[in-house]
């Protein structure tokens, strides 16, 4: 049951830029309890705690992506950091009382600037997922095989029984549309 | 102009596809029309985040599944904690079970009227009470202390050095210990506690007054492989009062008092003041110790086995190397019983302890 898996955290943050699930799962491991912990004691439950922890992840994924991403304090801290701002947020969002807020945006007002690009981005994708499952069929295949998939159209046209590629193309930028008009309600 | 085309354009845009005739074409659009150049942004936005979306996806999956894996692991911790605790429930009550097995097997073995019947045994030593009736000086009356008490019993020599072996129950309170010779009572000696054996009940005493330098050679010896039949004839030698006194009987058990198998059982009769006594065989070697009787028994004394003597032996061995450097051959095996004991008897002593 023990996980014996040791990794430093050069390591994990390449695993978490790379996508490698093995890191992931060792960071949850290891870094949510203390999330969680934070989350528990200033007025959340489990569900706001593993939410607010897999925004957190979702922001260090992003800022791993960029090109001279270095950090400046421990994993472990980074995390906190996120977690605990963007719980102040969610908090500030449903008008409760946030009395950590001064000392708080004093600790970290740096990295709050890199947080706030990457929160947008990070919230983009998310309404793109939402986007992407609301869209109705043949859309959302369409435009999975596409963008995730990575397929090419000559392939799509083959899978949806279109009769060239450029049909296909066509429907999908007819996708596009539809997803557009969804995403930007979001 | 559609919006597909739009859609088009903004991908060829995205890719960096897109021909100069078509940027010049599309400027000409959006002066005409400004609305389609924020759609024409807002696509781009679009299918940048598009582009980008399967790595995003991806890990957004492999969150999901750590944070699956991550709660999976916490139920079977608390699954394993609950089956932990539901397992010390079942062994609980099962050495619960085995508690009350062992308490109730105990109880109709008669384990519990063990002390009950430790009041049936008695050590042999004799316990003098001198009450001094004279005086009621200032010291008695202030602690009432008018009673004096010493015991008495039997040692015998192992070594010519002067190691004597007694009972351990006669010393174990006291340090002060007076040896007497058996054939000679002017032979008054101090001795020291060597080294004592609770469990077997010995004790080693060995003579330390400075007047003491040895006692001639030993004639009996100590047999450790003695192995008790029933009806070997045996003997002792003690002072179960102010002069030596020989007792003869058989071996009526294999075991001591409460099937203690360190210790066997004599038809010698004892009396206090025999603890310590050697117990010999037909052939004067020393087979056991006197230890103790069972008053409700007549006839019924214990002896210590001489095996025990042997660990003791070798620990004085280790003490004292001289100690057993003289060695003690038998040399009465083939006399009749009464020269054997006039042998013997000045290698007996009469021990008192204050």
């Amino acid at each position: 049951m023990k996980n014996k898996l040791s990794l430093d955290e050069s390591t994990i943050i390449q695993g978490i830029k790379n996508n490698n699930t093995m890191a992931i799962t060792y960071a949850y491991k290891k870094y949510y309890p203390s999330v969680a912990n934070y989350i528990r004691l200033n007025g959340g439950n489990d569900d706001d705690a593993k939410d607010i922890f897999q925004e957190a992840m979702m922001v260090l994924f992003h800022n791993t992506q960029k090109e001279h991403f270095q950090l400046s304090c421990q994993l472990n801290t980074y995390l906190y950091s996120i977690a605990r701002n963007l719980w102040l947020t969610e908090l500030r969002r449903q008008n409760k009382n946030t009395p950590e807020i001064e000392d708080f945006d004093q600790l970290l007002s740096e990295d709050e600037l890199l947080m706030e690009e990457a929160e947008e981005k990070v919230k983009a994708q998310r309404n793109l997922k939402l986007s992407l499952e609301t869209l109705g069929e043949p859309c959302k295949t369409i435009l999975t095989a596409f963008y995730i998939e990575q397929l090419s159209m000559q392939e799509i046209a083959e899978k949806m029984g279109y009769t060239n590629s450029e049909n296909a193309k066509n429907q999908k930028y007819k996708c596009l549309l539809r997803l557009k008009k969804i995403y930007q309600k979001l | 102009m559609n919006h597909i085309h739009l859609f088009e354009l903004s991908e060829k845009k995205v890719n960096g596809t897109i021909t100069q005739e078509e940027l010049d074409y599309l400027n000409k659009i959006f002066i005409e029309n400004p609305d389609l150049e924020a759609d024409f942004y807002n696509n781009i936005k679009l299918i940048t985040e598009l582009n980008e979306h399967a790595k995003y996806n991806m890990f957004f999956k492999n969150l999901k599944k750590a944070e699956n894996t991550h709660d999976a692991l916490i139920k079977i911790n608390k699954l394993s904690k609950t089956i932990a605790f539901r397992r010390f429930l079942q062994y609980s009550s099962a050495a619960a079970v085995s508690i009350i097995a062992v308490l109730s097997t105990l109880y109709f073995t008669g384990w519990f009227s063990y002390h009950h019947q430790i009041n049936t045994y008695k050590q042999l030593s004799n316990s003098i009470t001198t009450i001094s009736k004279n005086q009621k000086s200032l010291w008695t009356t202030l602690f009432n202390n008018n009673e004096i008490t010493y015991l008495r019993g039997t040692a015998f020599a192992i070594s010519n050095l002067g190691y004597l072996v007694t009972s351990y129950h006669l010393v174990s309170d006291n340090d002060s210990v007076l040896v007497t010779n058996a054939t000679d009572s002017s032979l008054k000696f101090h001795a020291k506690i060597i080294l004592t054996d609770p469990e077997q009940d010995i004790a080693v005493l060995k003579i330390s007054d400075s007047s003491f330098s040895s006692i001639s050679n030993i004639p009996y010896s100590i047999n450790y492989n003695y192995t008790t039949e029933l009806g070997n004839y045996v003997y002792s030698l003690g002072f179960s009062k102010n002069s030596i006194v020989f007792g003869e009987g058989s071996i009526s058990s294999f075991t001591g008092y409460n099937e203690d198998t360190n210790s066997f059982q004599l038809s010698i009769p004892t009396n206090p003041g025999n603890s310590g006594s050697p117990v010999f065989n037909q052939y004067g070697e020393v087979v056991g110790i006197i230890c103790g009787k069972n008053f409700e028994k007549e006839g019924s004394s214990f002896a210590v086995k001489s095996e025990v003597l042997k660990s003791i032996v070798d620990s004085i061995k280790s003490i004292d190397e001289k100690a057993f450097k003289t060695k003690s051959s038998n040399t009465i095996k083939y006399l009749p019983k009464n020269k054997q004991v006039s042998k013997i008897t000045p290698y007996i002593f009469k021990i008192e302890i204050y």
